[in-house]
């Protein structure tokens, strides 16, 4: 299976992205025929993926509302389907020097609405390639000497068009990125 | 209930804050301090590039015994409950601390609903770095 580059646009559903969809009884990312998952990836810095589940929207990047005394990595508040979403920048929280996001042009610039924790953030993109349909049996541990914070948020990796993507766990990525008192 | 509030808006740097209208005592132009009292520049406080032009000064009800200097323009603006936002769950921690008490929605992007008394934390904490 391919990916759609996601063109210009306001906001995008994550469905149109897929380049099929899921047949009568097939609802979930993950089906019980086959044994594949659909990832979204995308770029921020290094090639990244998340449960295409936990996408809700996809939207073109803006400059975000500064929030005073927000930590590094939260780059401000934007309004995504509706409603203020923090917006997280990955390198940063991940604390991944020298990855190239500076370079990223900023036409492809997108921001990932996702779901986790119980609650939604947003995730800057530098480029969203599209939906990975993923065979669950191609996604690996990630080597042991993978940088211990990056390994925290991550699930695994696999291989697609010739790029390593690491898999990111929504949901301890935004319990990780959670402002405390 | 109450529909409608009315806040005032004022741009600092490429920020742009409000205030409860209610809370507010005084607006005038920036000009020499009083004797004693302390002024809070929102300029200073978000690191941004202060305007060149005249400032506007705010006072607040209760006397919190300081004034914050803003932008050089404010303005009043009835919104709705539903213009009234509340910080996301994943940084509504930062509430406290930043003296945000909630956002205020704009044709792009939001307003800062300030805390006028959250304010006077940052005075004696003496700035907003972590």
């Amino acid at each position: 299976m391919g990916g759609n580059a996601v063109p210009p646009g306001k906001s995008i559903d994550v469905g149109v992205l897929m380049d099929s969809s899921p047949e009568d009884g097939e609802d979930g990312p993950e089906r019980s025929v086959g044994k594949t998952r659909d990832f979204l990836v995308f770029r921020s810095g290094a090639w990244y993926a998340v449960d295409a589940a936990a996408v809700e929207a996809i939207a073109d990047f803006s400059e975000p509302t500064f929030l005073p005394r927000a930590p590094a990595y939260v780059l401000g508040l934007m309004n995504l389907a509706g409603q203020p979403v923090a917006v997280i920048d990955l390198p940063t929280f991940l604390q991944i020097t020298g990855s190239g996001a500076e370079g990223a042009d900023d036409g492809f610039r997108r921001v990932l609405m996702v779901v986790g924790a119980g609650m939604k953030a947003g995730i800057r993109a530098d480029q969203v390639v599209g939906v990975a349909e993923t065979p669950l049996d191609q996604i690996r541990a990630l080597p042991a000497a993978q940088q211990r914070r990056l390994a925290r948020y991550t699930s695994g990796e696999f291989d697609w068009r010739d790029r390593l993507i690491t898999i990111l766990d929504v949901e301890t990525l935004l319990a990780g990125a959670r402002v405390t008192g | 209930m109450k529909k409608s509030w009315s806040v005032l808006e004022s741009q600092v740097g490429q920020h742009f804050v409000a205030f409860d209208a209610s809370t507010v005592a005084g607006v005038r132009h920036e000009g020499p301090a009083a004797t004693g009292r302390l002024l809070l520049d929102l300029a200073r406080v978000f690191g941004c590039e202060a305007p060149t032009e005249r400032r506007t000064v705010l006072t607040f009800d209760g006397d919190p015994g300081f004034d914050v200097l803003v932008g050089t323009a404010v303005a009043f603006r009835e919104v709705a409950q539903a213009q009234l936002l509340k910080l996301p769950e994943l940084v509504a921690a930062l509430g406290p601390r930043s003296a945000v008490m909630g956002l205020v929605s704009r044709d792009r992007g939001y307003s800062l609903l300030m805390d006028s008394r959250g304010l006077g934390q940052w005075v004696t904490q003496g700035g907003p770095s972590e």
